[in-house]
């Protein structure tokens, strides 16, 4: 959250970052390419590809982005509050300018 | 916890697993604007109201984007004439360090945020030809 400079606004920012899910997505992809060729040049029959098609793990890769989807903007300020939620990156940090710190403490 | 399939049969599999990224980022911003919409309404509800000028100075405004990132505002303040004072809205930061309607707004939100984006995010994922969620 920030405040202008008179005080005269409050402002939340929401800002969501999917730069690490890029990174473990083309990871993933790199990993899916290979297991899969490598099925089919070794002959797997169908049904082992059919078992192979339901990967777990891009369960476990999905949850792990929504962990670095949400970010509030963070930043620092005389006045900051930071609130964090479960496994998501999640923080709201709250800035004044001295000026209006000056007013509220004089 | 959702369970994600993925169909290495389809011939679109490369490609759909390379599109995650964008499909999160739009079901992430789209995500953030329910959010922000959420968060300005209990905004909107917890403020302390006299002439009503600051609650209606409350607003969702699009951010930034960049290549890996979006983001909303959820502002309050400026864009409003005081009827009493004849002028904008310029008190919005010393309601907020007094009362805290904002802060409050956003510890409600964040709940809400959490499932906003699971089934945002799974909504455009499940947009993929070779993923079953």
């Amino acid at each position: 959250m920030a405040f202008d400079p008179g005080g005269s606004f409050v402002e939340y920012k929401i800002r969501v970052d999917t730069s690490e899910a890029a990174t473990s997505v083309s990871e993933l992809n790199r990993l899916f390419t290979t297991y899969l060729s490598l099925a089919r040049r070794t002959g797997l029959p169908e049904s082992i590809v059919d078992a192979l098609s339901r990967i777990y793990q891009l369960q476990a890769a999905i949850q792990a982005l929504y962990r670095s989807i949400l970010l509030l903007e963070a930043a620092s300020g005389p006045i900051g509050w930071a609130i964090a939620l479960g496994g998501i990156s999640l923080s709201a940090v709250m800035i004044t300018d001295q000026a209006l710190i000056g007013a509220r403490t004089r | 916890m959702t369970d994600i399939f993925v169909d290495l049969n389809s011939g679109t599999v490369k490609q759909d697993i390379a599109a995650i990224p964008n499909k999160l980022l739009e079901g992430a911003e789209e995500a953030i604007l329910q959010v922000a919409d959420l968060m300005k309404g209990l905004w909107q509800i917890h403020i302390r109201v006299d002439t009503g000028s600051a609650r209606d100075s409350i607003r969702v405004e699009r951010g930034g984007l960049g290549m890996h990132w979006r983001e909303v505002r959820v502002r309050g303040g400026g864009y409003v004439v005081n009827p009493k004072t004849g002028r904008l809205v310029d008190y919005m930061g010393i309601i907020e360090l007094k009362y805290g309607a904002g802060r409050q707004a956003w510890n409600e939100v964040q709940p809400e945020a959490l499932a906003i984006i699971n089934r945002v995010c799974l909504d455009q994922i499940r947009q993929l030809a070779s993923v079953t969620v």
